[in-house]
């Protein structure tokens, strides 16, 4: 709800709104586009609803401003898949009703929010009795809190009072101190999933069928709409069939992704402990083989996932968790993984930041993450592993026909990831694949201490990949050769020339 | 008043070069098999190595004694010399700490001046040469001392190792450990920032880290003194040295070897290159 709020300020910023529609204009689209979590979609749709009601208004009378209430009330209302009383909605739906039962409403802002605070300090007291769950932890509500927590400040404004020395500010820290306890308490987090959250741009489809088109895939759904926009809240275990099924309504932005859950450590990341310093963390995707390669060598962790692995995001926020940097390069390590980051550019997952890169072959993302620094910021990494990636000359044996060979695609595809294909035909023709290598190769004449690494695969066995290397070593004598099992199932080898 | 320049043995400097400009050095300690060797002193740098190669055990290694220190400055002062004393970081080492300690010990007398440099090796090396230059021109221990800071934060030290083991197995790690894995034989290149030993870049060829060093010191250029330094080849100073040459012209870097206070934790096969920049 911080969050939330503070998004929804920082959009006034400098600015100097003519009128009050026009400042509650800018902070619901500020708080739109920055709401995070449950309750921050829900008070953002309820600024939005105040600004609706309001929206021509140069000022407000308090009547205004509890008609505003109510509609902010029923805008965040419908938003939700299946409301649940006992939450803020309770709270703005009190506030309301307090109104309406008094037989004038105060005109002096002091006593209009006094009273505000007042009718929302007994809905928040009695939210544990609205809830098994809270009422199991004798906590009330934290959506609630917050909300009864932000009219406090509006009323510590009006009334020129310190909160410090306001007794229900004094029971809200006490509150939340407990929530605190209780939120980390295991009965709290059992197996609760991803918070995940997006919004939907260009697309034909309502918030309504939105949300309906996502009702099986898990709870707390939570949609508002501004434009064009739609802004989704979900708790899921399928964060990537959510975001599969919504690329189906527009396009996704502002991707945020946060693991709920307490786990155990499966992953096994890089062997060194966390260090604040590090700003960047690189984690390599791979589908077959090269797992190994990038962790062992110290690249980057790794995550064996293959398409649609409903464990993908499980093991991501793992490690993010583990090492917490500002920072995430995902590295797809071939074509067949673009799918699976393809919608995670510049989303938060669990507070970090992901940058993508789609390398053609494992060979290029190797070579690329040598010149990663867990000291440099992503931008700089980016930039130094596109060059080394360009720089790279990967060549593919394969043993299968040309049709079969979906995985590592001709360089016609990308000039800057290039990739020459030793095809099955050419493999009968010539016994000789040292003799085959080495004619693929360009001028070494060109490179700076040549290094051709070659990665042997699950069908190729060792002795055959010695003498491999025996030949070319004989065959290019002033160029390292390096050879390394990768496990890949095809092709045969794939072979770095650095 | 003639001003006294002290470091200590793990600033690397030439045995000649360090006697001919009359800079003192502390010896650091290499503890190997249990004997406490002075670096310089009972050991030299070829017997050091070739120890570590036949070696399974790592030596251990310790700053100056606050004895040590104290002797040597009650010498200088009692030849009515003023002091500047120069030390390895210390982010890395605790030599600075005893220094200070052995200044307090005599009274923390106000000409005796501590320089916590932030470098090591023979960067620190280069700032000792500069020092015993400075106090031939000038004579003001404030503004020698200012002069010194200022050197400091200009001095650079790119070092690419053969292998992470040694300073891995002597817990020197630190930050570095960005960089460790076994695999696709990594060569390390490693920089002094801030005091502390950070990753830079990896390469796959000792040949190829030594062509990343030129590169790198390159983008500092200009330069005034430059330093490369070897652990066990020095082919790789004559490498390094061919490839500077374009650059440099008559600016000729000194070859100073790692000696076994370093030379523990940056192994066999190491090279470096230590600068300092012009304003």
């Amino acid at each position: 709800m911080l969050a939330t709020l503070t998004s929804g300020l920082d959009h006034i910023g400098d600015v100097s709104p003519e009128h009050l529609g026009e400042a509650l204009g800018i902070l619901a689209n500020g708080s739109f586009w920055g709401a995070r979590g449950n309750s921050g979609v829900l008070l953002s749709q309820f600024i939005q609803g105040v600004y609706r009601h309001l929206i021509t208004h140069e000022t407000c009378t308090t009547r205004d401003m509890v008609d505003a209430i109510k509609v902010g009330h029923s805008t965040a209302f419908s938003s939700m898949s299946e409301p649940v009383e006992g939450t803020m909605l309770s709270i703005m739906e009190s506030v309301s009703l307090s109104f309406e039962s008094s037989s004038t409403i105060p005109s002096g802002l002091t006593p209009f929010w006094q009273q505000i605070v007042a009718s929302s300090r007994d809905y928040v007291d009695d939210t544990p009795n609205q809830m098994l769950l809270l009422a199991q932890s004798g906590v009330v509500d934290s959506g609630a809190l917050g909300l009864l927590t932000i009219f406090v400040g509006i009323w510590a404004h009006y009334a020129d009072l310190q909160l410090e020395n306001i007794p229900i500010y004094q029971d809200i820290i006490l509150q939340t101190s407990i929530q605190t306890s209780i939120t980390n308490h295991p009965i709290a987090s059992d197996d609760w999933g991803f918070c995940t959250q997006f919004v939907v741009t260009n697309g034909g489809n309502s918030a309504k069928d939105l949300r309906t088109s996502l009702s099986s895939l898990g709870n707390s759904i939570l949609t508002t709409e501004l434009d064009n926009s739609i802004k989704l809240h979900i708790h899921t275990k399928q964060p990537q069939l959510v975001i599969d099924t919504a690329l189906g309504s527009g396009t996704l932005n502002t991707l945020m992704i946060e693991n709920m859950d307490d786990h155990e450590t499966t992953t096994t990341p890089l062997s060194y402990e966390t260090d604040p310093d590090k700003t960047c963390c690189l984690i390599s995707i791979t589908d077959d083989g090269f797992g190994h390669i990038f962790t062992e060598s110290g690249l980057a962790s790794n995550i064996a996932t293959e398409q649609n692995d409903p464990t993908f995001f499980t093991s991501l926020t793992q490690i993010i968790e583990q090492i917490s940097p500002s920072d995430i390069i995902l590295m797809a390590t071939s074509l067949n993984q673009l799918k699976t980051i393809q919608h995670l550019e510049e989303a938060s997952i669990c507070g970090s930041t992901v940058k993508t890169m789609v390398f053609h072959t494992p060979v290029h993302a190797i070579c690329a993450a040598l010149t990663f620094n867990p000291y440099n910021d992503s931008s700089v990494n980016f930039a130094k592993m596109s060059s080394q990636a360009s720089q790279t000359l990967c060549i593919s044996i394969n043993p299968l026909p040309n049709d079969q060979l979906p995985v590592y695609p001709s360089q016609s595809i990308d000039s800057s990831q290039y990739i020459s294909t030793i095809e099955y035909q050419e493999i009968a023709i010539h016994t000789d694949i040292a003799e085959l290598i080495s004619a693929s190769l360009p001028d070494l004449c060109t490179y700076t201490h040549p290094i051709l690494t070659i990665y042997r695969g699950s069908q190729t066995s060792e002795s055959e990949a010695i003498e491999l290397v025996d030949k070319l070593e004989q065959i290019l004598p002033d160029t390292t050769i390096d050879m390394l099992f990768a496990n890949q199932s095809s092709p045969l080898y794939l072979i770095s020339l650095e | 008043m003639t001003i006294s320049i002290i470091t200590d043995s793990s600033a690397d400097i030439p045995q000649d070069l360090s006697s001919d400009l009359g800079i003192i050095v502390v010896p650091c300690h290499v503890l190997i098999d249990g004997k406490d060797c002075k670096d310089g002193v009972d050991i030299c740098s070829s017997e050091f190595y070739e120890y570590i190669a036949n070696s399974s055990n790592l030596p251990t290694t310790s700053q100056p004694s606050i004895p040590e220190f104290q002797t040597v400055y009650e010498e200088e002062l009692n030849k009515g010399h003023d002091i500047i004393s120069i030390h390895v970081s210390s982010k890395l080492s605790g030599t600075v700490n005893s220094a200070i300690q052995a200044k307090t010990a005599l009274g923390a007398p106000p000409n005796i001046i501590i320089i916590d440099s932030m470098l090591a090796s023979f960067a620190l090396g280069l700032i000792a040469i500069r020092a015993a230059s400075l106090v031939n021109h000038e004579k003001d221990l404030a503004s020698i001392h200012e002069s010194l800071l200022d050197l400091c934060k200009r001095t650079h030290c790119i070092v690419a190792l053969d292998t992470l083991d040694n300073l891995y197995k002597g817990g020197r790690i630190g930050k570095a450990q960005a960089f460790l894995g076994g695999m696709l034989n990594v060569k390390p290149i490693l920089h002094l920032r801030e005091g502390e030993v950070h990753p830079l870049e990896r390469s796959r060829s000792i040949k190829r880290a030594t062509n990343r060093l030129s590169e790198l010191f390159g983008e500092y250029l200009p330069v005034t003194d430059v330093g490369i330094l070897y652990s066990t080849d020095s082919s790789h100073c004559d490498y390094l040295s061919d490839l500077l040459r374009p650059v440099i012209a008559d600016n000729h870097p000194i070859i100073s070897q790692f000696g076994p206070t370093l030379g523990t934790h940056v192994g066999p096969n190491a090279i470096g290159i230590c600068f300092i920049t012009s304003k």
